[in-house]
């Protein structure tokens, strides 16, 4: 394993951690949850595999009940219960779906693999929805059902201007370093 | 005493405990709730109370998990409890009285092991809680050169959220000198994009000044140890006996 990429990992799953305990702490400091930059980045400047592994951490910290996820009660393994845990899940994935299809400097990489970053981040969300529905609460429902509860426009606008700033971001970091 | 983010000062047998102990009474007690049945949730709803009687806790700490569990409440009730044929739309249906007892049960798990997690983070610092958790990944360095090195990631990772607090804070005050922080929500959003660049750069620089000076002083693939954090203390062990207990009551009336 390359030393110098396993602490740029482990920068990222702290900037990730920090940024959840930020929302909670000073939420009139930051205006919207800034988290899915912060994994798309992962996969743009440190690649798949170190990517995904960065968002693992974050999600393992979290889980085993470090404060740094985004609402109440900010960590703790209840998080399972919660219906939108798949997107949490699906940090690990989109991160590392950008880090496949980036290549260094290349700015309609970085679109497209962004993109297909917040498609599988929304395919995690909304299968784990579709799971908690079908096998938890033992419901009969199709991917329509699915989709009319888990899948709001507004909110998927407000996802694609994040996945668009992220890919400035990411090529202004490229760029400067 | 006094509060600080998420954490309770006080001086209670609950702060004092081992936080190996509390990661991972607070990890199987989360998992076993999600099995038991009525009885489960009855003993450990008692417990929680007396843990928050003990640990000093205001109850005014808990207060943020209500409009959390206000929402699951309004899907779990909604999803389990509104039933409708599949000859009829939605609107057609009616409340099935099974279905709102399956969102009660599930809405007391929840509330339950919410509330076991916010008295966690009360009565334990963030670093101790870190720690806590890098320990029981710590056995998994024998398993093989990845499991140790993500265990090494756990390790850096809390060493790294307060230092890259510092930085943060160094950025922030850095932005205040230019003017006040915006009020309207979209020029608070540019700020926030235009302090980002920088903030990930100097991360960056601070991961490649470690990863030199790891590979400077020998670090070799999978050799990572966990430290020792905390003597265990009689009443660590009656705090092991009693999370034991509580377990296997949950196991049993699962």
């Amino acid at each position: 394993m390359n030393v110098r990429k396993l602490a740029m990992s482990s920068v990222f799953a702290a900037l990730m951690c920090l940024t959840g305990m930020l929302i909670h702490w000073a939420p009139a400091l930051i205006p919207f949850s800034i988290l899915p930059v912060f994994v798309y980045l992962s996969g743009l400047i440190l690649g798949a595999e170190y990517g995904a592994m960065a968002m693992l951490v974050y999600l393992v910290l979290g889980l085993f009940g470090l404060p740094v996820f985004a609402s109440a009660p900010f960590g703790g393994l209840g998080y399972i219960l919660k219906p939108t845990f798949g997107f949490l899940l699906g940090y690990v994935a989109a991160a590392y779906v950008v880090g496949r299809f980036y290549r260094e400097g290349s700015l309609w990489r970085a679109i497209t693999g962004v993109f297909f970053g917040l498609i599988v981040l929304y395919l995690f969300g909304l299968s784990y929805l579709y799971v908690i529905l079908h096998w938890v609460l033992h419901q009969t429902t199709s991917i329509a059902g699915v989709l009319a509860i888990g899948f709001v426009p507004l909110l998927f606008m407000g996802d694609l201007i994040k996945a668009g700033l992220a890919v400035w971001v990411g090529q202004e970091i490229v760029r400067r370093r | 005493m006094d509060s600080q983010e998420l954490y309770w000062f006080s001086d209670s047998v609950l702060h004092r405990l081992d936080p190996r102990l509390k990661v991972g009474g607070l990890a199987i007690l989360s998992l076993l709730l999600t099995l038991t049945r009525w009885q489960g949730l009855v003993l450990t709803s008692l417990a929680l109370m007396g843990l928050v009687i003990i640990s000093h806790t205001p109850l005014r700490l808990f207060r943020g998990m209500t409009f959390v569990l206000l929402w699951l409440g309004i899907f779990y009730g909604v999803a389990a409890g509104w039933v409708w044929s599949q000859s009829a739309s939605f609107w057609q249906g009616h409340w099935s009285q099974a279905g709102l007892l399956q969102a009660v049960f599930m809405l007391w798990r929840i509330t339950l092991i919410f509330g076991l997690t916010r008295l966690f983070a009360a009565v334990t610092l963030p670093m101790e809680q870190g720690l806590g958790i890098v320990y029981f990944f710590a056995p998994l360095t024998s398993l093989s050169t990845k499991a140790a090195e993500f265990a090494l990631l756990l390790t850096l990772t809390l060493r790294f959220i307060p230092l890259l607090g510092e930085e943060a804070a160094l950025i922030w005050k850095a932005r205040m000198i230019k003017g006040n922080w915006p009020t309207t929500w979209l020029r608070r959003s540019w700020e926030i994009c235009q302090l980002i660049v920088p903030l990930i750069l100097i991360s960056l620089k601070r991961a490649e000044e470690l990863g030199e000076t790891m590979l400077a002083r020998g670090y070799g693939s999978g050799s990572f140890r966990t430290f020792l954090i905390h003597e265990r203390t009689a009443m660590d062990w009656w705090g092991g006996i009693a999370v034991g207990l509580w377990g296997v009551l949950l196991l049993i009336w699962h």
